[in-house]
């Protein structure tokens, strides 16, 4: 009837009912409308949705996955071929390498061999980032020149018996001793000594073209004769001479190893010979010539080499990352001593935030009158929570460390935080003390408590669980921090000795390694032990206070 | 006069500007169920809140006259702790502390200063026994309170009143949020505790009031209307507007 009495000009029957028809159409089409508007939100806000939790897992993901996976690909002097028995260019006999079990070494290239034996790193941390010192052991009829520490044994056995019980302790022995190892608790270990050797043509610039590295693939390729230019695989247009190394020698061996052939299979084009010294001049001599060589034969023959790029996975982070201490900047050993120092952090921190903060949340809401200043403090702590961490640290910097003289250290890092995490507190706290009934107060103070005692043994507990989310949020932020800590705690790794001593915790270790390009598989295994405990503090106090009551 | 336990005389009392209260004056006598019934915002629940001084929370009140608890004004040297040790109240709503049902029971005692476990332990069970719940927590008394039903809560907040050994119990509308079972146990709990207790009760429905009180008293826009033994109240009003509201014509 509304209808009606809205149209001004008096309506016939027909035009009554071709308005309800009219009127009709316009609520089917409204309702058309409106539920495709339903739809469309929906499309929309689950999108919106999973669009933010594809992010979060993936940047999650990718992080710890980067963490708990090394995946790096290498390009070095040496092919990743090695045998335990294998020749050494300055002994007669093939040898073994043996080491003591707390060693972490898969294996090892004839440099780095050689270098211990001189006993030029003295520390295993350039080879396999462990700080542990190194003690060579070999045999009193071992040939080559050898460091002053090298201890020289007369027999095996004694050699095997150090290495056993010697941390840090290697040796090497004659292969023909195998044996004689058999029964004691070391590790043998590989040792690479095969490079690419080529001859000066195939190194050439030519038409911006330069072979630079060979990987696996295209050396399996070539040692099978698949491949027959340099062209092929990005160098030059040379043809490829493939030079077989002597039948029955080391490089045949390796030669067949790699290219996953029989000797019935060795390609026709290959040049064979049997001879060494006319091996290596035939790679240098021929255009375009390649083989499989000792890096050091190449290096007397001064024969040019071609880099070998592969790539190598494995664990990144491992038990004795959060175990060890760190060395050199972090590039040797593991973060144990950073750990304890960000837990020290954590802790002073919410010791020194958690009082005030409440103390703060509870005089604004309980004792102070709800005025001008009451909102002007709260504007201010808004203010202050949304303050860039960095000028918390500049003013950390110029208050605590400088005019305060408390130094840069554990103090004037910890005293920055609290002011940075402070706002945070007092405001979830406020919310959290607001959240607790009237009913509360009342039934206490019916009973005959006072204010203070209301407060602190009512309404306090009932809005614990609300102020510890703040805190958790708080310390979640406090862990994570770097900028509030880069001028006033400093970078020494070592564990903090007292609150003026300058301490290096996670994630100024993070910002360290990535800054000073130190290890990217160190710093995502940071962030991933940041991460977990940062999970781990969430999960374990909601399980504390998950609603006792 | 002799039996009286509060004696209250011309009592006005102000929200800021807003007189709730004119001039009531009223004599509560020792071990009897005062019922105080009127329509909503006529006072009553105001009234029984300055008995024991929790309207001192509202900012802006202002109290003239005198209350008189066993003849010492409580508006004068009284003091405040004392007083709402000795006069307890029940509030509409049950409102147990997130504690466990011991510690709520046993949180009265331990502000007044009782920290000796056993005689703890001994007053929570007297409490809960005396309040009918004993049976009904006895093995849960380290779960928390809010976890029982609404009727146990009431039951629970009287007897964390009883715990602290009051003489006078103020029940504000104690049993409107409750079904009609619990509502019932709560009554016979209340004639139980008149033997120990004076009590003085608000509430809104009148059966409650004619079942369980022996004086009633009517509040009006702020003033005591009438006030007597219940069976007069209720049969034999002297005022119109009592028995305009007692039949059900208002209210």
């Amino acid at each position: 009837m509304s209808i009606l009495l809205n149209t001004q000009t008096p309506v016939t029957d027909i035009s009554i009912e071709a308005l309800v028809n009219s009127e009709q159409r316009k609520a089917d089409t409204h309702y058309r409308k409106s539920k495709r508007a339903n739809t469309l939100a929906t499309i929309t806000l689950w999108s919106a949705a999973a669009l933010t939790l594809a992010i979060l897992v993936y940047i999650l993901g990718f992080i710890i996955y980067k963490g708990f996976r090394s995946d790096n690909i290498l390009e070095t002097d040496y092919i990743n071929y090695g045998t335990i028995e294998s020749p050494l260019p300055w002994q007669s006999d093939d040898t073994i390498m043996i080491v003591n079990s707390d060693v972490r070494l898969k294996e090892i290239n004839g440099d780095n061999l050689e270098s211990l034996l001189k006993g030029k790193p003295s520390n295993w941390g350039n080879i396999n980032e462990q700080d542990l010192d190194v003690i060579p052991y070999v045999l009193d009829t071992a040939e080559g020149n050898f460091g002053k520490k090298t201890i020289i044994k007369n027999d095996v056995e004694s050699i095997a018996a150090a290495v056993e019980n010697q941390v840090g302790a290697f040796g090497i022995i004659p292969a023909a001793d195998a044996d004689k190892i058999d029964g004691y608790k070391l590790n043998v270990i590989p040792v690479w000594s095969l490079g690419i050797g080529v001859s000066p043509t195939v190194l050439e610039i030519k038409d911006n073209k330069k072979m630079r590295f060979i990987d696996g693939d295209m050396l399996k390729d070539i040692l099978r004769g698949n491949i027959s230019n340099w062209q092929e695989i990005g160098g030059i247009d040379l043809p490829i001479t493939l030079v077989i190394p002597p039948a029955g020698s080391y490089e045949y061996n390796a030669y067949l190893e790699l290219a996953g052939i029989s000797e019935d299979e060795l390609p026709d084009t290959g040049i064979s010979t049997g001879n060494p010294a006319e091996y290596i001049e035939q790679i240098n001599k021929l255009d375009g010539g390649i083989g499989i060589i000792q890096i050091t034969a190449a290096e007397a023959n001064d024969m040019k080499t071609l880099k070998y790029q592969y790539r190598k996975t494995g664990r990144n982070i491992q038990m004795w990352f959060l175990f060890e201490e760190p060395k050199r900047a972090g590039r040797v050993g593991g973060v144990s001593s950073i750990i304890i120092n960000t837990i020290y952090m954590v802790l002073l921190t919410v010791l020194f935030s958690t009082p005030i903060g409440i103390g703060a949340a509870v005089y604004l809401t309980e004792y102070a009158k709800q005025g001008r200043l009451v909102k002007i403090i709260r504007l201010g702590t808004e203010t202050l929570a949304g303050i860039p961490s960095i000028i918390f640290g500049l003013f950390g910097f110029i208050v605590f460390v400088d005019y305060m003289n408390l130094g840069i250290g554990l103090l004037s890092g910890t005293l920055t935080l609290t002011l940075m995490i402070l706002p945070t507190i007092v405001r979830t706290s406020e919310e959290a003390i607001k959240a607790v009934p009237r009913s509360f107060r009342a039934g206490s103070l019916a009973l005959g408590a006072g204010k203070w005692q209301t407060i602190y043994k009512v309404v306090i507990p009932a809005a614990a669980p609300g102020i510890l989310t703040g805190v958790i949020l708080a310390v979640g932020r406090a862990v994570g921090e770097t900028a509030a800590l880069l001028f006033t705690m400093g970078f020494d790794y070592r564990r903090v000795e007292n609150l003026n001593t300058s301490a290096r915790v996670l994630s100024t270790h993070l910002y360290q390694l990535v800054k000073e390009g130190i290890s990217f598989d160190r710093a995502f295994a940071t962030a991933t032990i940041l991460i977990v405990i940062v999970l781990a503090v969430n999960v374990l106090s909601t399980k504390l206070v998950v609603r006792k009551y | 006069m002799n039996n009286s336990k509060l004696s209250v005389k011309d009592l006005d009392f102000y929200y800021g500007d807003f007189k709730a209260l004119h001039n009531v004056s009223m004599e509560v006598e020792k071990n009897k169920v005062t019922a105080l019934i009127g329509p909503s915002g006529c006072g009553k629940s105001t009234f029984l809140k300055t008995l024991n001084r929790m309207n001192d929370l509202v900012e802006g009140s202002k109290v003239h006259g005198t209350i008189l608890y066993d003849g010492e004004d409580i508006y004068g040297k009284y003091d405040i702790i004392q007083l709402r040790k000795k006069v307890g109240m029940v509030f509409q709503a049950p409102n147990p502390f997130a504690m466990s049902i011991y510690d709520n029971i046993a949180y009265g005692p331990r502000i007044h200063g009782i920290k000796n476990r056993k005689v703890l332990d001994q007053i929570v069970e007297k409490s809960l026994f005396q309040a009918a719940i004993w049976d009904e927590v006895k093995d849960r008394l380290n779960k928390p309170a809010l976890g029982l039903s609404g009727g146990q809560q009431q039951r629970l907040c009287i007897a964390r009143v009883l715990a602290v050994e009051p003489d006078v119990i103020l029940m504000d509308e104690p049993t409107s949020a409750l079904d009609p079972v619990s509502t019932s146990r709560i009554e016979d709990l209340i004639d139980e505790l008149k033997k120990d207790y004076t009590i003085i009760i608000v509430t809104h429905n009148m059966q409650q009031a004619g079942r369980i009180s022996d004086s009633t008293a009517f509040f009006l826009h702020g003033y005591l209307e009438e006030m007597g033994q219940t069976e007069t109240i209720f049969f034999n009003p002297s005022s119109k507007k009592t028995e305009d509201y007692i039949s059900g014509r208002f209210g």
